[in-house]
């Protein structure tokens, strides 16, 4: 294939001393679009949180003793020696299933930063803010959700269009989309479809998590895998 | 979880300690203060967080009737050695009459940072709008506030 | 726009008059002397010193242990007259002030600036245009001089000097703090401002400030306070009245960082009356204990008294702090919101009262207390002593303590942000409801404060 921008070899993932993902080999290649599919409980998620960088998602070695351990590496860097804010700047997003509520800090606020983390630099405030509220307009939410605290009251499908409004805002290279179709109504789903196209094109990665068989319908997918018990499978 | 429940049905004055000595424990106390009968009904509840990831939940509901005083000191202690605690105090007071009286402090002395301590306390008067419902079905005035009272009391 | 901050490096040394130190009758009487007041305010002194002296210091509260009384200059007179031009003000004394960026009158948004350099006011200029609606904003020296029967009225009546010990010494030794008379119906559209400063090492600060909102009028009067880097302790006991007429609406806002050796104990009370309203703004980051309660008595029907406040304890600090709401009439509210931090070991304890009368049918209050403990070292305490004694009143309370949220943490990261910026982020929008309350360029100045207190806390 094309280089990989990510690739993953014998990943091993422990949680709160579980094992969650057992030996699990992936490749994504620039610009495609991989779905991860597979019942509640057989580590998809995991496998998000352990990309993103979440520390209580400890990698450990296989236990066979053999000489090869768990590897990631994200456009030939390797993975696991970063951060989870390095990652991001390294352009890794991951769509959070459930985003978390922070009050007093607003979604402008929240953009801005994310923005600059990435190396982005912002000219001019007003055209920020105006950008801001051009993408907003195109996920479905509204001009008076950019000055709210992120996520204060947003219903379940708001935060989920919170997540996609960054998602367009940062452009990174890989994005992993946890279960982004929970909460999102028929509309919503044409949103991500587009969304997904759209910047494929422009050489953005995708990872689309979800148990839900309509969101694979509205999205054109170049693979599939399942996942099962932590290990992942060709889907036929 | 540990679960006591307490019920004080006459005027008086009560000291009670929920101490959490073992790593892991969760326990769980509620006192029910049925506050009717004129005079004074103290009582002063604390939860000690001595170890490890303890958790605790208090609750004190009382009503205050007529000529009636109810005191109620609940305390959440959570020492440093007793980090990853969570524990909330919750008092609950339902005022019957203009001449009730309700003093209620909830303290929280907290010297270990990785932890939850919340109290929520709150002091009204029956809900009129619950009280229309049952009126509506029926029942007396007087008959709707015992049943709304009997539900307060209950441990649900 | 002014540029306001709050820092601690300047100091200076040029007094016109300084006692010796300690407390006796002879200082105070020399003190009336020096400032010409009248025989009635000399008398009061001397009552209020004998009732001091009597007074044991409270045993509740901060550790006051360290605090030696006798080993304290209690007053200090950097200059002969005030000056109504900020160029007529002496160099030196005018560089201690230009190092903290105090809004000069050209530049002031503000309407009126007072600033006080130790004991004395010694710059003060008011607009026009409030001198002519019959708007007072002086020295309560000179309030006390142009304005004697008014604050003859008032003095002492709000917070009589038996109050609690540091009041009586107050009332024994006060010297500058603002007068701020509004008359009736008369809307003051931009905050009053004054500033405070402690400068010599073992100053005492007494100011004494008084405000008279009268029916219908309304003000907002803003106070910054801080002192320069000296190890010895240094106090601060000032005593604030404030009377709030029917229908009228004051808000004070105080922004203190005292520095690390200050002992900073204030008592700051209003009486409201009908339909009338007053809010405290208090936010303390500095000191290295801070006693200080504002209080609302709602006397009159419909009454509403409000505290908001922001408390910041790092290492050696202790912030005792919260309100007293105190509900005499029917249909009176209150509410308070209080937003803590404790880092490095510091502790912060919040210390409240609601009082509800019998008399205050139908009264309803509010209060919220968050605290944050950053880590293990530092601790929260919350006191909260609700009194409700009608039956027909309601009171909600709720207090939470806990370290920063880690999922509120994690997002951040997965955005970009280090683990310092995200926390930084956090804590701001933390404290966001309180200081969205606060005029522009302190909300500036506390954003900055908070930021420098925060480096290398977290993580």
């Amino acid at each position: 294939m094309k280089s990989p921008i990510l690739s993953i070899s014998r990943l091993q993932v422990v949680v709160e001393g579980k094992k969650v993902i057992s030996d699990l080999d992936l490749e994504v290649a620039v610009g495609q679009v991989v779905a991860i599919t597979g019942a509640n409980g057989s580590g998809k998620s995991s496998l998000a949180q352990a990309i993103m960088g979440d520390e209580r998602y400890r990698v450990a070695d296989p236990p066979d003793g053999e000489a090869s351990s768990s590897k990631v590496t994200f456009e030939g860097k390797d993975l696991l020696a970063m951060s989870i804010d390095e990652r991001a700047k390294a352009g890794i997003f991951v769509a959070w299933q459930n985003p978390i509520t922070i009050p007093g800090v607003s979604v402008f606020s929240l953009s801005k930063s994310s923005f600059e983390a990435r190396g982005y630099k912002i000219d001019k405030l007003t055209e920020f803010k105006t950008r801001l509220e051009e993408i907003a307009r195109d996920v479905g939410l509204s001009k008076e959700h950019i000055t709210r605290g992120v996520n204060e009251g947003f219903s379940g499908g708001e935060k989920k269009r919170l997540e996609l409004l960054q998602l367009l805002l940062i452009k990174p290279k890989l994005a992993i989309l946890d279960e982004i179709d929970s909460g999102l109504d028929g509309d919503g789903l044409k949103i991500v479809g587009k969304l997904v196209a759209q910047m494929k094109l422009k050489g953005t990665a995708f990872i689309l998590i979800t148990h839900n068989k309509k969101l694979l319908e509205e999205i054109s997918v170049d693979k599939i895998f399942e996942m099962k018990y932590g290990k992942l499978s060709t889907r036929s | 979880m540990n679960k006591i429940i307490k019920k004080y049905n006459r005027p008086g004055k009560w000291e009670v300690v929920v101490p959490f000595e073992k790593i892991g424990e969760e326990r769980s106390w509620v006192g029910i203060i049925d506050g009717r009968q004129v005079g004074e009904y103290d009582l002063r509840v604390v939860a000690e967080h001595r170890v490890k990831q303890t958790k605790g939940r208090i609750t004190v509901k009382a009503v205050v009737g007529k000529g009636a005083t109810v005191k109620i000191f609940g305390r959440i202690v959570i020492a440093k050695e007793a980090q990853e605690s969570d524990s909330f105090l919750q008092l609950r007071v339902l005022m019957l009459d203009k001449t009730a009286k309700a003093i209620a402090t909830p303290e929280l002395m907290i010297a270990a940072n990785n932890v939850q301590a919340s109290h929520g306390a709150s002091i009204g008067q029956i809900d009129s709008v619950q009280l229309l419902y049952l009126m509506s079905r029926g029942l007396s005035k007087n008959k709707a506030i015992d049943i709304v009272i009997d539900g307060f009391l209950m441990i649900q | 726009m002014a540029n306001f901050q709050l820092d601690h490096k300047t100091k200076t040394d040029k007094y016109s008059y300084k006692a010796k130190k300690g407390l006796s009758r002879k200082l105070v009487g020399e003190i009336s002397r020096q400032k010409k007041e009248p025989e009635w305010m000399l008398t009061t002194r001397l009552q209020a010193l004998d009732q001091y002296l009597k007074m044991p210091i409270p045993a509740w509260g901060a550790d006051l242990s360290q605090l030696n009384f006798d080993d304290l200059y209690y007053y200090l007179k950097p200059i002969e007259k005030p000056y109504q031009t900020w160029s007529d003000v002496p160099p030196a004394i005018r560089e201690v002030f230009e190092a903290t960026g105090v809004p000069q009158a050209e530049r002031a948004m503000l309407a009126g600036v007072g600033s006080q350099f130790d004991s004395e006011v010694i710059y003060h200029s008011l607009q026009k245009t409030l001198a002519k609606q019959g708007i007072v904003f002086l020295s309560m020296d000179e309030g006390l001089k142009q304005h004697e029967e008014i604050v003859r009225e008032y003095f002492g009546k709000i917070v009589p000097y038996g109050d609690n010990k540091l009041a009586a010494l107050n009332s024994a030794v006060w010297s500058g703090g603002s007068f701020v008379y509004i008359p009736r119906g008369v809307e003051v559209k931009l905050p009053l401002q004054a500033y405070f400063r402690i400068n010599s090492e073992k100053a005492g600060q007494f100011e004494r400030t008084l405000i008279i909102a009268e029916e219908g009028s309304s003000v907002t009067y803003v106070e910054g306070c801080s002192a320069p880097a000296y190890s010895s302790a240094s106090l601060h006991a000032a005593v604030v009245e404030v009377i709030v007429k029917e229908r009228a609406r004051v808000r004070y806002t105080t922004v203190q960082n005292w520095y690390k050796s200050v002992y900073n104990l204030v008592t700051k009370r209003a009486i409201v009356e009908k339909d009338a309203s007053m809010e405290w703004v208090d936010c303390n980051l500095g000191s290295k204990v801070t006693m200080k309660y504002p209080s609302c008595v709602l006397r009159g029907e419909r009454a509403h008294g409000s505290m908001l406040s922001i408390a910041v304890a790092a290492s050696g600090q202790h912030q005792d702090s919260g309100a007293k709401m105190i509900h005499l009439a029917p249909q009176t509210t209150s509410e308070i919101v209080s937003k803590s931090i404790s880092k490095g070991g510091g502790r912060s304890s919040y210390r409240g009262q609601v009082l509800i009368s019998p008399q205050a049918t139908g009264a309803r209050s509010r209060v919220v207390c968050d605290a944050l403990i950053l880590d293990p070292e530092s601790r929260s305490d919350t006191y909260p002593d609700n009194r409700i004694l009608s039956g027909d009143a309601t009171l909600e309370h709720e207090a939470y303590v806990s370290k920063i949220n880690e999922e509120q943490m994690l997002y951040l990261r997965s955005r970009g942000l280090s683990v310092s910026e995200a926390a930084s982020l956090i804590i701001r929008g933390f404290l966001e409801p309180i200081i969205q309350e606060l005029p522009m360029e302190y909300a500036v100045e506390l954003n900055r404060l908070v930021k420098m207190e925060m480096v290398g806390s977290v993580g």
